[in-house]
């Protein structure tokens, strides 16, 4: 069965690593390619922070808590290891505070130690905000786990080839199914006009001190833009821009000054610390969130229908969500297999 | 008339009762005296972690009033724009056990503590209960030297030496602080005075955020992220005087938080390191007249912090600088002859 996945970033990654671990030894042999137009340190998820964040929603489906829950486990399996680190990955407890108070999340009872803030700390750390939330997430930063995932693809057998597929239908000839994995890319190939982009700034500093993340949600009128701040493995993500209809691909530095003075006021130990890279990205969002579903696309060239299985529209929580949604896309590939497989004759 | 008043001992309790005696005690000119500074005192290896420890028999309102008043100084400088400087770190992180223990007193000073759940322990295979919590962590190795600036700034001087006897200062000063931690003993004849092994390894683990301290069967491993190297201890050996890293304690340590947290087998070692913690049956802070006639000193003591010294630094240094007020007008009162 040949399989390709569209995408070398975080969601295209974990589709390819939980495809060969549930599908490789089932139903026949497997042939997985990775079809990427760019993969580290040229896409989206090289720049991400990395932290485990789903939406603040009350309710959640269970399906999407199933997936919250995947992401969850399957981190926590890693941190065990000897390897976690090269993965990127990390324990990192932190804070999420907000302008106007908000019920519980959906996904309180799956992160670890879920808290509200101390007064003291409501107070002290972060004045105007009205709530918080303190937990302990994870960290799996893309630029150290994507590399690390292709090693271990690689030495499964896995293929990855550079180029840009324009059409989900020029892959038919080759491939049995696709795995469509494109971000901002859907836009084009799945002709999904819910697709769009939204346009993030960071910079990543040495502040070797600071122990926790911190998310802030809602205008606070003493503070500049809407700033964060994730510890990463050597330096510390600095960000705060969400720009929609922003197609600048280049780091503009009224931005850079906008997260500059949102983070020292959220920090002020944050003065003066040495600025180590600077970085422009695109969260892939969609309206109506991620689409993860199977479509047999008819019609095609061969005449043989392609099986394709959409996984795309993470918006900002690509890592929070990949892992789970992997072990979903896996579940509905080898359910493919199992129809494909040769019936055997009488 | 200017007083002077002598600290002898430039760790974490000498420098913060000097700053404390120049901030509270009016007319005075005070001298840092001490064999060794920063960075060869006991105080510059410690990972600098908030939590009473090693205390003995210290009563508990004691620890608690010392240790309380210095997490409120510790919090104070969190804040400030000098945080990095005196280095102070906020972090969280596990205290795990074999068998369920009683909440420690402190649980109510740090931040957010918590019994750890069920899901957390997955985590720590053979590992039965534990609490989690938000602390403070105070470097020596950054907060001594951020000490020495303040003292100095304030008119403080500094002189290198050896004191064999306290009485040999009574000619120059009106009354010694005495913060010689496991010097102590042997300046002032204190065999209560014993030191407490510790041994820990410096280590390059930058994805280690928060901390971890396992207590069971005698041994406490822990693992504490500093600001640029993070420490993995340890050993609390009663009486062993010996400076050098031993190979059996370095074996210990290495497994028994490699076990904590694996990815540690990958680190970098960058060094080892031996400190003695000053312990005694409980902390001295006193004041004391020794001497006769014109070799007559008043002293304050302050040492036997044992695995303290940083917990409980600045309530002491505040009660040292009282005690030196107190002994400066009993002085008025009986001028020397």
């Amino acid at each position: 069965m040949k399989v390709s996945v569209i995408g070398g970033g975080i969601v295209g990654m974990t589709s390819a690593l939980h495809i060969m671990e549930q599908c490789s030894s089932a139903h026949g042999q497997l042939e997985l390619t990775v079809i990427s137009e760019k993969f580290c340190p040229d896409n989206t998820s090289y720049g991400a922070g990395g932290l485990w964040k789903p939406p603040s929603q009350e309710h959640m489906s269970e399906a999407e808590l199933k997936r919250l829950q995947g992401s969850f486990d399957f981190l926590t399996s890693v941190l065990r290891t000897s390897y976690a680190h090269e993965a990127g990955i990390f324990l990192q407890p932190g804070y999420i505070v907000h302008m106007d108070p908000i019920p519980d999340p959906a996904w309180k009872d799956i992160v670890v130690g879920f808290r509200h803030v101390t007064p003291w700390e409501l107070t002290n750390l972060f004045p105007g905000y009205k709530q918080g939330w303190f937990y302990t997430a994870f960290i799996c930063q893309p630029r150290d786990f994507l590399p690390w995932a292709k090693k271990r693809l690689t030495q499964r057998g896995v293929s990855f080839v550079q180029r840009k597929v324009n059409s989900l239908e020029e892959l038919a000839p080759h491939y049995d199914i696709v795995v469509n994995c494109s971000g901002v890319g859907a836009t084009k190939l799945a002709s999904d006009e819910a697709v769009s982009a939204s346009r993030g700034q960071v910079m990543r500093v040495k502040a070797p001190w600071l122990r926790y993340f911190v998310e802030t949600d809602g205008k606070n009128p003493v503070i500049d833009g809407i700033p964060y701040m994730y510890p990463n493995l050597h330096n510390v993500v600095i960000g705060g821009i969400k720009q929609t209809g922003n197609s600048r691909i280049t780091n503009d530095p009224r931005d850079t000054d906008t997260i500059w003075k949102g983070i020292l006021a959220l920090n002020s130990q944050m003065k003066g610390a040495e600025v180590v890279e600077e970085w422009t990205g695109f969260r892939p969002m969609r309206d109506g969130g991620i689409r993860l579903e199977r479509e047999t696309l008819t019609g095609t060239s061969t005449g043989r229908p392609l099986e394709v299985v959409h996984n795309y529209g993470h918006g900002e929580a690509g890592v929070t969500w990949s892992h789970g949604c992997a072990k979903e896309v896996a579940d509905i590939v080898k359910t493919i297999m199992a129809e494909r497989r040769p019936k055997s004759r009488l | 008339m200017v007083r002077r008043v002598c600290v002898v001992g430039a760790g974490v309790v000498g420098l913060s009762s000097a700053v404390c005696i120049q901030e509270k005690v009016p007319g005075v000119q005070v001298t840092v005296l001490s064999e060794k500074f920063s960075p060869h005192t006991t105080s510059d290896g410690a990972a600098g972690f908030w939590e009473p420890h090693i205390l003995n028999d210290t009563p508990q309102e004691l620890i608690r009033r010392w240790g309380d008043e210095t997490w409120d100084h510790l919090k104070t400088l969190y804040l400030s724009p000098v945080a990095c400087d005196a280095g102070v770190i906020l972090l969280s992180g596990y205290h795990l056990h074999k068998q369920p223990q009683q909440d420690p007193d402190w649980a109510s000073t740090v931040f957010g503590f918590r019994h750890l759940t069920k899901q957390d322990l997955q985590q720590f295979p053979g590992f039965s209960s534990g609490w989690f919590s938000t602390h403070l962590l105070c470097e020596g190795r950054k907060y001594l030297p951020w000490l020495m600036t303040k003292f100095k700034k304030a008119g403080g001087k500094v002189q290198q030496g050896k004191v064999t006897s306290l009485t040999e200062l009574a000619d120059r000063y009106n009354v010694v602080v005495n913060c010689c931690g496991i010097g102590a003993g042997e300046l002032v004849g204190d065999s209560t005075v014993q030191p407490v092994r510790g041994q820990v390894y410096r280590v390059h683990a930058p994805w280690i955020k928060c901390f971890f301290d396992a207590e069971y069967d005698g041994h406490d491993f822990y693992i504490f992220p500093c600001s640029n190297n993070v420490v993995l201890g340890g050993t609390a050996q009663k009486g062993n005087w010996n400076l050098s890293p031993h190979p059996t304690d370095s074996k210990a340590i290495w497994e028994g938080c490699c076990q904590l947290v694996p990815s540690l087998r990958k680190c970098k070692v960058d060094h080892e390191w031996v400190g003695l913690r000053p312990s005694r049956p409980k902390v001295r802070l006193e004041r004391e007249s020794v001497g006769k006639g014109s070799s007559s000193l008043e002293v304050v003591h302050n040492y036997g912090h044992g695995g303290a010294g940083i917990t409980l630094h600045w309530g002491c240094a505040q009660q040292a600088a009282r005690l030196v007020q107190e002994a400066l007008s009993l002085q008025q009162l009986k001028p020397k002859l």
